[in-house]
Order: C-alpha cells, then sequence, then structure tokens
C-alpha cells in the first residue's frame, strides 16, 4: 500500500544531542568542501601558470 | 506560469518541511540528492569524451574536467529533487528521496543545485575553456529549465526532447580538451539522444502506475502499451544504427565496430522481444540492458581508441 504518510520511524523527532550530531557532522562536511575547493583553484591556478 | 507554479510548489514543500520533518539531513542525504546512479554514467560518457579528443591536458585539469561535469550532474540532480518533491512523493521509486521524505527542505536543495551549478561552470571555464564551460552551462539550463520545468508535466516527448542535455556530457568532455566540436562528439550526442527514449519508456512501462498517479504524461500513460513497445523498437534500431556510425565514417576501427554491432544487435533483440511479450518483466530487462549497452559501446570506444594508439606507438 502506498502512502505519503512518513514511516514511524521517519516520525520520531530527534533527540536534542543526535540533532547536534547531524547539524555539526554537516557543518564539517559543507567546511572540508570549501575547504578543498580552495585547495583546487589554488593548484588550477598553478598549472595554468605553468609552475607545476 | 510553469515557473509560478514551481515557486508554488518550492514553498508548499518548504511548508511540509516546517510542519513535519524533523532532524538535519545526514551528509549521505546530500550525497543522495545528487542522483550517483544518474551521476556515473553522465561522467563515464563525459570521460570518454574527454579520452578521444585530439590533444592533450594536464592530468589535474583532466581531473577538474570531469569533477565539473559530475557537480553539473549533481546540479540538474539536486534542482530537479527539489522541484519535484510533491510527485516524487507519490512514487513508490522516488519517495525515499531526500527531499521526497522531507529529509532535505525543496528550497535548500534549490540552493545546493544553484550553487554546484555556478561552481562547476566557473570551474570548467577557468581551469580548461570556456567553450566548454558554456556548453556545460547550457546542459544545465536546458535540464533545469526545459525539460523539468517546462516538458516534464506536460508532454509525453519530455524526455525525447530533454534527452538533449543528458546527450551532451561527452560534447562537453571533449570541448574542455580540443577546444572545440568535431563530427565524433557529435555522434555520441546522437547516440545518447536516440538511447534515452528506449531507456526511460522501459522504465516507464513497468512503473505505469507511479507516473500516471502523479500526472506525468509518459508515453505508456498517454498512448498505453503497445505504442510504447512500437516506439522502443523503433529507438532501439536506430541507436542500434547509429551506435555504428564512428566505424562507418572511419573515425573508429574495427573492433568498436564489432563491439557497436554486437550491442546493439543484443539491444534491438530484447526490445523486440519486449514488443511481442508485452511484460513487465521484459520491460525491466530491457532498461537494464539498455544501460549496459551504453556503457559496452563508450567502452567500447575507448579500447578501441587505446588499441589504435598502440598499434601507431
Amino acid at each position: 500500500m502506498l502512502s505519503s504518510v512518513p514511516s514511524k520511524a521517519e516520525r520520531m523527532p530527534l533527540d536534542d544531542r543526535e540533532f547536534r550530531r547531524r547539524q555539526r557532522a554537516k557543518n564539517l562536511l559543507v567546511g572540508g568542501l570549501l575547504l578543498a575547493l580552495a585547495l583546487l583553484f589554488y593548484l588550477v591556478t598553478l598549472v595554468r601558470l605553468g609552475g607545476i | 506560469m510553469a515557473t509560478t507554479a514551481g515557486a508554488r510548489r518550492m514553498r508548499q514543500g518548504i511548508g511540509a518541511m516546517e510542519g513535519g520533518a524533523e532532524g538535519v539531513a545526514t551528509p549521505l542525504d546530500y550525497w543522495r540528492l545528487l542522483k550517483p546512479n544518474v551521476m556515473q554514467l553522465v561522467v563515464f560518457t563525459g570521460a570518454v569524451g574527454l579520452y578521444l579528443a585530439p590533444g592533450a591536458v594536464h592530468p589535474l585539469l583532466a581531473f577538474v574536467a570531469i569533477l565539473s561535469i559530475a557537480l553539473g550532474a549533481g546540479a540538474c540532480a539536486a534542482i530537479n529533487n527539489a522541484y519535484d518533491a510533491d510527485i516524487d512523493r507519490e512514487m513508490r521509486r522516488t519517495r525515499r528521496r531526500p527531499t521526497a521524505s522531507g529529509r532535505i527542505a525543496p528550497a535548500e536543495a534549490l540552493g545546493v543545485g544553484i550553487t554546484l551549478g555556478l561552481i562547476a561552470v566557473l570551474l570548467m571555464g577557468l581551469a580548461l575553456n570556456w567553450l566548454a564551460a558554456s556548453l556545460l552551462a547550457f546542459t544545465i539550463l536546458f535540464y533545469v529549465l526545459v525539460y523539468t520545468l517546462l516538458l516534464k508535466r506536460r508532454t509525453p516527448q519530455n524526455i525525447v526532447i530533454g534527452g538533449i542535455a543528458g546527450a551532451l556530457p561527452p560534447v562537453v568532455g571533449w570541448a574542455a580538451v580540443a577546444g572545440d566540436v568535431g563530427i565524433m562528439p557529435l555522434l555520441l550526442f546522437l547516440v545518447i539522444f536516440l538511447w534515452t527514449p528506449p531507456h526511460f519508456w522501459s522504465l516507464a512501462l513497468y512503473r505505469n502506475a507511479d507516473y500516471a498517479r502523479v500526472g506525468v504524461p509518459m508515453l505508456p500513460v498517454v498512448a498505453g502499451r503497445r505504442a510504447t513497445l512500437r516506439h522502443i523498437f523503433a529507438y532501439a534500431l536506430l541507436v542500434s544504427l547509429a551506435g555504428l556510425l564512428p566505424a562507418v565514417i572511419g573515425s573508429a576501427g574495427w573492433l568498436y565496430g564489432l563491439t557497436a554491432a554486437a550491442a546493439g544487435a543484443t539491444f534491438t533483440a530484447i526490445a523486440w522481444h519486449l514488443l511481442r511479450s508485452d511484460s513487465d518483466r521484459v520491460a525491466m530487462r530491457s532498461f537494464r540492458v539498455s544501460i549496459v549497452y551504453l556503457f559496452v559501446i563508450f567502452l567500447g570506444l575507448v579500447v578501441d581508441y587505446a588499441f589504435l594508439r598502440a598499434l601507431e606507438g
């Protein structure tokens, strides 16, 4: 039976600790990706200038 | 009109998020938002275009070109997920998607998609060239504006015309290295363009009830199963013939020609079997065979090209 009602697990509110853990994981992910992007732009610049 | 309706759907999605969904999405949810399965095929075909192109680029720049194509595909997927959250929620195949299940709000998915799209185009332009970047931008905009917003919910030709976006990655990959667009990438474009309809119509055949329920006018919903089966066979035959063209015009060797002939014969045979049997089980097989067909064709080109180069060397 197809239903758009969320499952029981989806309806259960996350406890505060789990919420903070996921928020922290998300922040770390975004921070890591931004750092990787900055490094990539730096390396691309070096290659384009013929430094590598 | 479509944009206004889209904005309304987005707001409804956000409302659902505020009212019903709890918690923060996990990193895995963001990964799934980018439809990694679709991304695989896009990256693969783009990388083949890049490999076959004349000329050479620094390995880091080749990596950046492939990364840009992947980010572009991810951008398309995220924006598509944002816009289609309402219908994805009602379909068995898509109801677990992060936006459909409420783990990521449609507005957030839209933000992720736009950000990734901008980064992809900027990276491609700065690292490779602006022709490839323009083609990538066109691909993303075509997928979002023409396919997702304009065609998908309006016409059974949605995936035929929308297939243009999915067929462009090898052209982008080629342009990234060569700085132009030759006959070979256009043949690769033609192969993927003709491959897309039988691939998605096979899926739509055994997911027909889902599409009918949410009102997406896929061909089986609008024209019926028999017409769809005939179209699948016709397109499978056409793509199999188009797949031979690189060998016919001399852009690829006999090794590729044999591979394309065998793969095309297999794909056409399963489409014929589907036409005769009209069975969901065979439709599922046809869907899977179509994926294998595309992988084999493109892999065949790579192997053939490497083989010819080894002979010359």
